[in-house]
């Protein structure tokens, strides 16, 4: 009798565990380094909002294979150093699996220590020196990178615009060479990443390229960069910076009359540009990652735009920008390794590398490129997707995959710049 | 007779535990989301104005935001999150995030105190950057530089709206997790 009371209280005790509301799951705990203060807070801030909106969806979505993510945020105001102080700190005291990161300088900066921690690292930056895995194994993100972006931008206006607009067709005729110039922050990392790549295409396809114009990324006015690109009468400029700088200096290329067409690296082209730059960001092209947030298509929209809603419901839907669906990029990408290295028994730093190394034509759902990752090739896709302002609105343009066009180049050439 | 009693006993604490138990996690009580209140803003350390935005410097100036964090509930809560943006006259300059994790007892109000850096040239980046922040410096048609440096003067007497934006606090608790949004603008109007 005394053996079956303690069966008894044996059961009550198994049942009191197996229904206990303190019972606490596994946690898994990813850090984010952002910028919502910084150089590039224009862009940054929206990301940020993402990547914290991203996780919590897929936390109700049942996390990793049940295990839920705790996310440690933080801001460093697009400042190096403290990205790598704040790198130290997830990595020691708050003791992430990964961490997703933000902007070129700092992710670069912090590359070689990743692949010593062994700690993956998905960044906003989509730099191409990140995509080779002999040097920078552990940087991964989901776009496309900034070197094939400003390959696909100088294409696209060659073949839609240079070879078709009546406007050229006298100088075509002649044999003129088209002319080109960038503008860029020369020293920050993001925007000077891909001028080697535009300049290589530019010289494929046979531009005749102008002096380069240093442009910060807090300009407020750019007249004297305009007036000494139009000495070389330009007639295609890159923007190699982000929105706000882009915006400045279409503004003065309008009103100083440079007669160009513009192109801009992704991070330079969203709504924002239109709003800022009116009239003068008409007709300009641009590198396009994802769908725009709110547009109709991708599976994952309709819960880009709840999550929004429902996390920030301060902010109104009509200032949220592309970035978030950027965020969720990245979010969703690191998701999909995460639950493969899980499923596979090994959630690490190695294992989630490993892992993100499956993936093969996997579609995020975002209105993105499918992503493909080898152990030998960390380019996430070869497709560059580029849009023209029209009316103010975003129209597509054009894809181009590179792969396709330049299978040699490819894969021999151009990995990991 | 003892056995017996023992036995009773044992069945009766079992029955008991886990009829409290299967009752509350088939039917958890609802959270309810603490209620987080600006409570006031303080100049925490202060040094006069200076910028040299070629080196990339300036002066910093620090700010406590202090907040009353009332739990409702008949259980403790835990601050797991906490997040809001902080903006002078209308200018948002910088977006805070703390992850101390705090629990509430069940039915009182706790005090959180969040200190804000602020330096004088990401202030400025902050200005200059963001699409909001360059059309209003346009409208109200002030130099960035002359609007910092008011905002340094002026802030020992609060002479300009310090506002807390787009404020959201998660906390989470035996019974589920729960989000609450909160805005304010400091000084207080009278």
């Amino acid at each position: 009798m005394k053996k079956s009371g303690w069966k008894l209280l044996g059961m009550a005790l198994i049942l009191t565990l197996a229904f206990s509301p303190a019972w606490a799951a596994e946690v898994i705990k990813v850090g984010a380094i952002n910028d919502m203060t910084g150089g590039t807070c224009d862009v940054g801030k929206d990301y940020a909002l993402g990547i914290a909106e991203a996780i919590a969806y897929v936390n109700d979505a049942g996390g990793v294979n049940g295990k839920k993510i705790k996310l440690f945020q933080f801001d460093y105001g697009y400042r190096i150093p403290e990205a790598v102080t704040i790198y130290k700190r997830l990595r020691d005291y708050d003791k992430v699996i990964a961490v997703l990161g933000w902007g070129t300088g700092d992710t670069e900066a912090l590359s070689p220590t990743v692949t010593k921690d062994k700690m993956p690292y998905v960044s906003a930056s989509y730099s191409a020196h990140l995509t080779d895995p002999k040097k920078t194994p552990y940087n991964l993100f989901f776009s496309c990178d900034y070197s094939t972006n400003a390959r696909g931008c100088i294409t696209a206006w060659y073949e839609e615009i240079w070879l078709k607009d009546p406007k050229y067709k006298a100088r075509r005729q002649r044999g003129d060479k088209p002319r080109f110039v960038c503008f860029y922050s020369w020293p920050t990392p993001y925007s000077s990443a891909p001028i080697k790549a535009i300049k290589d295409q530019a010289k494929i396809l046979g531009f005749e390229i102008g002096p380069d114009q240093d442009v910060s990324l807090t300009a407020l006015d750019t007249k004297s960069q305009v007036l000494a690109a139009k000495k070389f009468k330009p007639d295609l400029v890159w923007h190699g910076n982000t929105t706000m700088s882009v915006a400045t200096a279409l503004k003065d290329s309008y009103a100083l009359g440079l007669g160009a067409w513009h192109i801009s690296n992704n991070w330079g082209f969203d709504k924002n540009l239109v709003k800022l730059a009116g009239p003068a960001a008409e007709n300009a092209i641009g590198a396009v990652p994802c769908a725009f947030f709110g547009e109709k298509g991708p599976r994952f929209m309709p819960k880009i735009v709840e999550y929004a809603k429902k996390l920030n419901p301060g902010i109104p839907e009509k200032d949220r920008l592309i970035r978030t669906v950027q965020a969720w990029g990245d979010v969703l990408l690191l998701w999909e390794a995460m639950k493969r290295a899980d499923k596979a028994g090994k959630l690490t730093g190695e294992g989630i590398k490993e892992a993100f190394e499956t993936l093969r034509n996997f579609d995020l759902g975002i209105g993105a490129p499918p992503v493909t990752f080898t152990p030998t090739d960390h380019r996430p896709t070869s497709i560059a997707q580029m849009y023209i302002i029209k009316n103010g609105k975003f129209k597509f343009l054009k894809r181009i995959d590179f792969k396709k066009r330049y299978p040699e180049k490819w894969e021999k050439e151009w990995l990991g710049w | 007779m003892r056995k017996s009693l023992f036995i009773g006993l044992v069945f009766i604490i079992a029955v008991g535990i886990v009829g409290c138990t299967v009752w509350w996690a088939v039917v958890p009580p609802k959270v309810q989301p603490p209620v987080v209140k600006l409570n006031r803003v303080e100049v925490a350390h202060y040094w006069p104005f200076w910028i040299e935005p070629k080196k990339k410097r300036g002066s910093t100036l620090d700010l406590a935001f202090v907040f009353d964090i009332t739990n409702p509930n008949k259980f403790k809560v835990m601050l797991d999150q906490f997040r809001f943006t902080t903006a002078f006259e209308g200018f948002e300059l910088s977006t805070p995030i703390v992850y101390e994790d705090i629990y509430i007892p069940a039915k009182t109000t706790s005090q959180l105190r969040v200190e804000v850096t602020y330096d004088a040239y990401t202030a400025l980046l902050a200005l200059l950057v963001p699409a909001g922040n360059v059309e209003m410096l346009k409208k109200k048609g002030v130099k960035h530089v002359n609007l910092l440096k008011s905002w340094w003067e002026k802030v020992g007497d609060f002479a300009f709206p310090i506002e807390v934006r787009n404020g959201v606090a998660s906390f989470t608790s035996d019974y589920g997790e729960v989000i609450s949004s909160f805005k304010a603008t400091f000084p207080f109007k009278k």
